[in-house]
């Protein structure tokens, strides 16, 4: 007679990650159907939610719903290990790295806004360092650089318009 | 909005902006031009003197003018004559080129300076 399998314990901590990078992956995979009218530039919504992640859970928990963004989402989208999935891995790290920087600088300083502008200018150097230094190693392309930054700005100071709204509806106590 | 935030929104735009002007900045003054003519050896021409130069190619004579460190195409036998729409070429590493006449101007700096290098 087969044996029950034996159940994993999960943590409400572990839960809360899932749930979290489950959303990620949601806005991920709904944001790569549309096409972009740049290559290289996509609004990056999901980041709304790690930002979120670590505003209200902290350090760890946004690291994890990231990295499992990434890999979970390249996997919906059939990416997996492939140059794409090499990029967005890099720029997850990279804005991770940024914001881990500036929240250990003066995060009491920051709401999410600051936050999500440092992550998306992060995540842009990041891929296309990685992109230049493995892909096109042409030193050309550092001439869309400033642009795809100046993008960035706009596109961290929208997600992070939002992470903000949503954190201070989530802080209101529900009447 | 926090303070930490104008801040950081600041800084990335003094970033951006001096990302625009490395970037973005043209290359040096050219020194002197060389014309490729089909399968010929470069001619390396000093853009100082004022010149209007016939260059052979498969389909006719191209017309080179050069002046004030500057070159453009006057005159070319090809069809759409882009060559000579393009107008003048002032920065080391700019090329033009009438693709069906088979002559190339390129313009080189006191440094070489590439527009592209690719491997």
């Amino acid at each position: 007679m087969p044996t029950a399998p034996k159940e994993l314990p999960a943590t409400a901590d572990d839960l809360r990650i899932a749930w979290l990078a489950a959303l990620a992956v949601a806005i991920h995979v709904l944001e790569a159907a549309f096409p972009s009218p740049l290559p290289g530039a996509k609004p990056g919504l999901a980041n709304v939610i790690v930002i979120m992640t670590l505003l209200l859970y902290g350090w760890r928990a946004a690291l994890a719903v990231a990295v499992l963004r990434v890999i979970a989402g390249s996997l919906f989208l059939g990416t997996f290990l492939s140059p794409t999935f090499l990029l967005s891995l890099s720029g997850a790290v990279a804005a991770l790295l940024a914001m881990g920087i500036v929240w250990t600088l003066g995060g009491r300083q920051l709401t999410a806004i600051g936050l999500s502008v440092v992550a998306s200018l992060g995540h842009m150097t990041g891929q296309f360092f990685i992109a230049w230094a493995l892909f096109i190693p042409t030193d050309a392309i550092w001439r869309l650089y400033p642009i795809l930054m100046s993008l960035s700005l706009i596109f961290g100071l929208v997600s992070g318009t939002i992470a903000q709204a949503i954190i201070r509806k989530l802080k209101t106590p529900t009447a | 909005m926090k303070p930490g935030d104008w801040l950081v929104v600041v800084l990335a735009a003094l970033l951006i902006g001096a990302l625009y002007a490395h970037f973005w900045t043209p290359g040096a003054p050219a020194a002197y031009a060389l014309i490729h003519a089909g399968d010929d050896a470069a001619r390396q021409v000093a853009l100082d003197e004022h010149r209007h130069l016939h260059v052979e190619g498969p389909l006719g004579t191209s017309q080179v003018e050069v002046r004030d460190g500057r070159a453009r195409f006057t005159a070319s036998p090809c069809n759409d004559r882009f060559c000579v729409h393009y107008g003048w070429l002032d920065h080391a590493g700019e090329v033009i080129a009438c693709v069906p006449n088979r002559v190339v101007v390129q313009l080189v700096g006191p440094e070489r300076d590439f527009d592209a290098i690719n491997f």
